[in-house]
């Protein structure tokens, strides 16, 4: 068994060390204080001050780790109490590594672990801390293979840094070219991402909890030209069931009724959207989406839904029709629910309703533009109002006349389901953040909006805003412009970058970042979803011999470097013209004649040939002594004499070998 | 099963080694090129493999493409880790120096000289013979280092080292990169000493054994003789030249006078092994006195001499007593042909 050396040993607690910090934030504590205490203890043993643990304290250590990960991870499934475990490991080894064998096993799993933190962040700050621990890792690899005897901490980050340097690029040939298939086995991610976004349920006062967020939602690049800011309505989920208070989804949502329902009218928009970790199972897309993408299915009202809650970045490219008509023929069965209304409750709105509906001659969207007047006239946007009691649409339209776009939604649908119009409540994002840097648009949890949808014989279903007629600059502008002054606006983040305003250099420079990420998102994390699209851009139709090809070539060209690199030098002739010369006599010597032996002077060589090839000797010694005479005073004129000397040598070596050459043939 | 499979790698290796060592004839001083660097993964390096395919599941699993970057720059690492492993050894230039004789049951030093690359460093070279420590050795600060490597031994005659093994497996332990070198060094195993008392001798004609064997203990004064010019100061009886009989110098019996003679038939009733080892032990010890000492065996006589180069000879022939003489290997040809 090699033991390692004491550089060695530092380097595999840096090692510990850089492997442990991204795992800091959900460890739990005991195993923190455990993974802080044994480095500590082997510090102490490094500097001598300690000695080796007894066995028996090992063997406490080790039951204990064993004890505290049952109990902690019993229940739970996935990486993260494996990962705890190889951590708890680790940790418990730094005790006893003495050998290479202990040290290897041990950078080993490092790397492993390394690579899982991967699973718990992805942010372009996360991979390059990787890159750091990486080399990390790979100057202990190196340290231990270090001369025991040597102490130097520096060499092996030098070599560790040299060999990563060209790992690099064959590592970005390997990752565009490697293809990328499904999960083999379906993996439990039990990293704890919260619930955010749309709730399933709309009372008075839901939505504008989001508003005090500033996180992204989902972003979204198009083909084509992006819609205009007034058309990106972001449809989420169907709120087609009332109690008097609550707008909520239908438990059962019946998704027959919704295919082959949409007739899309003019050009269709494609686009792709990189959707944030929800924790639930719906999605977005832009109003209207024409199908479903894979691992997802259309639900009522023509809403995405994936198959299972939405735990990781999930990216999706989708088609709507920003002109369209949905649902024309009514069944009976959806006519009944979209008319559902409580029996009783609100009866100063259902008896106004019945006002205007006769006013406007019974014509559905008459009594819209009717309803959007009274809004306009005499109603108010705020994200703070007062909080509504038992008949809420009643205090809404007639007391308080001020809410946002959840009141106005909620109460227009409910006046037109009253008058005997199908209707609901659509849920989900409206604008979004343009940024110019990479042409996208990011859209927030402050961006989620509720609107309402009536249905009209032959038109089918119709998108009406009821708060674009409150508030226009929410719809034509952005939230963030709508709401900047409103106190509960971004809350949640008092130091949020997005409460600078729309200008400066601030604001742009927040916009470079979140186009990094985009970016990143886009070509790194979701690579997989673009690869036969960037490859098949490059070599045309995608081939084996092509992808074969594409990874030996550039793989053979940094191979090439890095043997370059290490083989070159082999013969570095010296500066000096004179010595120069001596060395190359000295080559033609020992090829043709016999080899310097190790430790034999010029003068002695010169001797030794010259017996054996008389021929030569006179030359040979006069190179030996016009050696000398330079080494013991090297003026100009003792040079020129070597440099002579050595012209006669080869000369006279030239026609030795030539008149042999004549001989031989004779003699054949 | 494990040691049938052992077997068939030892039988593999000596057929890989045999094949190599044909390939490159004998020489003084070579320089390591890639004709004669073998490498191949180390179990470390299958190791390592194993991780890779552990992450790539990961990867694949999870859908995860900062694990599938992590395995390729790992994967990167492997392969380049190749050259580094491979440029460890390149361009090394190793020279055979000499093979130091030794007496059996020591260790025969074998010296060898390696000199780096113009340029660059070689870290933890393994020097090995088949038998016996390996050593490591750094090239890093000194461009050149000349080193003994030891090989143990077991029986007297003529010693082959066989072929020199030289590996790494810097910088990290995934790959073995090796050579194998016939350095044409061979060193002359002595027989062991083995300390004995001197038979007493059979009287043989002209030969005055016991008085010999007395005057091996001390020397005795025999008395004065006139100075001569050139004589030892140390020699001169001072006491004499005090008492103004003017000067003299004290004479001793010379040993020298009668050859002494290590016989192969001092101990008779033992066996050949043995009866090498008491002489060499004799060997050595006459060695030191003054004495000229002859060694006659069945087949060798040595007349008495004395010096260096004697013991050499002596013990030389103590060596190769019995065995072929030791077939000088042939060197590398003065002039090449075909030039």
């Amino acid at each position: 068994m090699k033991q390692i050396s004491r550089a060695a040993v530092v380097w595999q607690l840096l090692a510990f060390g850089v492997v442990l910090l991204p795992h800091l934030a959900w460890l739990p504590l005991w195993l923190i204080g455990i993974c802080l205490m044994t480095p500590g203890v082997r510090l102490m043993i490094h500097g001598g001050r300690w000695s080796l643990p007894h066995w028996s304290v090992k063997l406490v250590l080790v039951l204990a780790v064993a004890g505290g990960l049952i109990l902690t991870y019993s229940r739970a499934t996935g990486m993260r109490g494996m990962v705890a475990l190889l951590i708890g490991a680790l940790a418990l080894k730094l005790l006893e590594i003495y050998h290479r064998r202990d040290a290897l096993v041990m950078l080993y799993v490092s790397l492993f672990v390394l690579a899982t933190s991967f699973l718990f962040y992805q942010t372009i700050a996360v991979a390059l801390y990787a890159l750091l621990a990486t080399t990390v890792i790979v100057a202990a690899l190196n340290s231990i293979q270090q001369d025991p005897m040597r102490a130097d901490l520096l060499r092996p980050l030098r070599r560790a840094l040299r060999l990563l340097l060209f790992a690099l690029p064959l590592m970005l040939v390997l990752f565009l070219l490697f293809p990328r298939i499904g999960p083999l086995w379906s993996v439990p991610l039990d990293r704890q991402v919260a619930r955010s976004g749309l709730a399933d349920s709309m009372s008075p006062g839901d939505i504008s909890q989001l508003i005090r967020s500033g996180a992204t939602a989902f972003r979204v690049s198009f083909d084509a030209a992006a819609p205009a800011p007034a058309q990106r309505y972001w449809r989420s989920m169907i709120y087609s069931e009332f109690d008097g208070r609550t707008w909520r989804r239908a438990r059962s949502g019946d998704e027959r009724e919704e295919s082959g329902l949409l007739q899309g009218q003019g050009g269709a928009i494609d686009y792709e959207i990189i959707f944030e970790p929800s924790n639930r199972n719906w999605l977005v897309a832009l109003d209207l989406p024409a199908g479903a993408p894979d691992r997802m299915r259309l639900a009522e009202g023509h809403t995405l839904l994936s198959l299972r809650p939405v735990d990781r970045r999930l990216s999706y490219r989708a088609r709507s029709y920003a002109s369209y008509r949905l649902q024309p023929y009514l069944p009976q069965r959806a006519r009944v629910r979209y008319l559902q209304l409580p029996a009783f409750g609100n009866a100063r709105s259902r008896a106004q309703a019945a006002r205007w509906w006769q006013q406007s001659g019974a014509d559905p969207q008459r009594f819209v533009n009717r309803v959007l007047g009274e809004f306009n006239a005499a109603f108010s946007y705020t994200l703070t109002p007062a909080r509504l009691g038992a008949d809420a649409v009643d205090q809404f339209l007639f007391d308080t006349q001020q809410g946002f776009c959840g009141h106005y939604a909620g109460a227009l649908s409910f006046l037109l389901r009253s008058v005997g119009v199908p209707a609901r409540v659509v849920a989900g994002y409206q604008g979004g953040e343009w940024n110019p840097y990479e042409q996208y648009l990011t859209v927030r949890q402050y961006d989620a909006h509720a609107w309402t949808e009536y249905w009209v014989e032959g038109a089918g279903w119709l998108r009406v805003d009821p708060t674009a007629a409150v508030a226009p600059e929410r719809v034509l502008e952005s939230a963030s412009a709508a709401y900047a002054d409103d106190p509960a606006f971004l809350s949640d983040s008092p130091w949020s970058p997005l409460r600078l305003g729309r200008s400066g250099w601030l604001q742009g420079l927040r916009q470079q970042l979140d186009a990094a990420n985009f970016v990143w998102h886009r070509w790194v994390l979701n690579y997989q979803a673009r690869q036969l699209g960037v490859l098949s851009g490059w070599f045309g139709a995608v081939s084996g011999w092509k992808i074969v090809l594409a990874l030996l070539l550039p793989s053979a060209l940094v191979l090439g470097l890095v043997a370059w690199q290490q083989l070159r030098g082999g013969r570095r002739r010296p500066r000096d013209p004179v010595e120069r010369a001596l060395q190359r006599l000295l080559e033609l010597l020992a090829r043709e004649v016999d080899v310097r032996r190790p430790n034999e002077s010029i003068q002695a060589y010169a001797g030794r040939l010259g017996e054996r090839n008389p021929s030569l000797a006179a030359e040979l010694a006069a190179v030996a002594r016009a050696d000398a005479a330079v080494r013991y005073a090297a003026r100009d004129e003792q040079r020129q004499q070597l440099l002579d000397a050595i012209i006669l040598c080869r000369r006279r070596l030239r026609r030795v070998r030539r008149r042999r050459g004549e001989s031989r043939s004779v003699d054949e | 099963m494990r040691q049938r499979l052992n077997a068939l790698f030892d039988v593999l290796g000596m057929r890989v080694r045999r094949w190599s060592l044909r390939r490159h004839p004998r020489q003084r001083t070579i320089t390591l090129t890639q004709k004669r660097i073998y490498i191949l993964p180390s179990a470390a390096g299958f190791g390592f493999l194993l991780l890779l395919v552990l992450l790539l599941l990961l990867a694949i699993n999870y859908e995860n493409n900062l694990v599938y970057g992590l395995t390729f720059l790992l994967a990167g690492l492997f392969v380049v880790s190749i050259l580094h492993t491979y440029g460890n050894l390149a361009g090394l230039e190793l020279s055979a120096v000499a093979g130091h004789d030794c007496f059996c049951g020591e260790a025969a030093g074998f010296a060898l000289q390696l000199r780096a690359a113009p340029g660059r460093e070689h870290e933890q070279l393994r020097l090995s013979w088949d038998r016996g420590t390996p050593r490591l050795l750094d090239l890093t600060d000194e461009r050149e280092r000349q080193i003994e490597l030891a090989l143990p031994t077991d029986s007297r005659g003529p010693l082959d080292p066989g072929p020199l093994r030289l590996e790494t497996s810097f910088p990290l332990g995934f790959f073995r990169a090796w050579t194998w070198i016939d350095t044409g060094l061979t060193a002359l195993v002595y027989p062991q000493p083995q300390p004995c008392r001197l038979p007493q001798r059979r009287a043989e004609p002209g030969d005055s054994g016991t008085a010999l064997l007395k005057s091996l203990e001390h020397d005795e004064f025999q008395g004065l003789a006139r100075y001569q010019r050139g004589a030892s100061v140390r020699q001169i009886a001072w006491k004499t030249y005090a008492r103004g009989q003017g000067l003299f110098t004290k004479e001793y019996a010379s040993p020298v006078a009668e050859a002494l003679w290590l016989e192969w038939d001092s101990w008779p009733g033992v066996d050949t092994e043995t009866r090498l080892s008491r002489l060499c032990f004799w060997a050595l010890e006459l060695a030191q006195g003054q004495q000229p000492y002859g060694l006659r065996l069945p087949g060798v006589c040595i007349e008495p001499d004395w010096g260096e180069g004697h013991r050499r000879a002596v013990l030389r022939a103590l060596a190769l007593y019995g065995q072929s003489p030791a077939t000088e290997p042939p060197r590398s040809k003065m002039w090449r042909e075909g030039r």
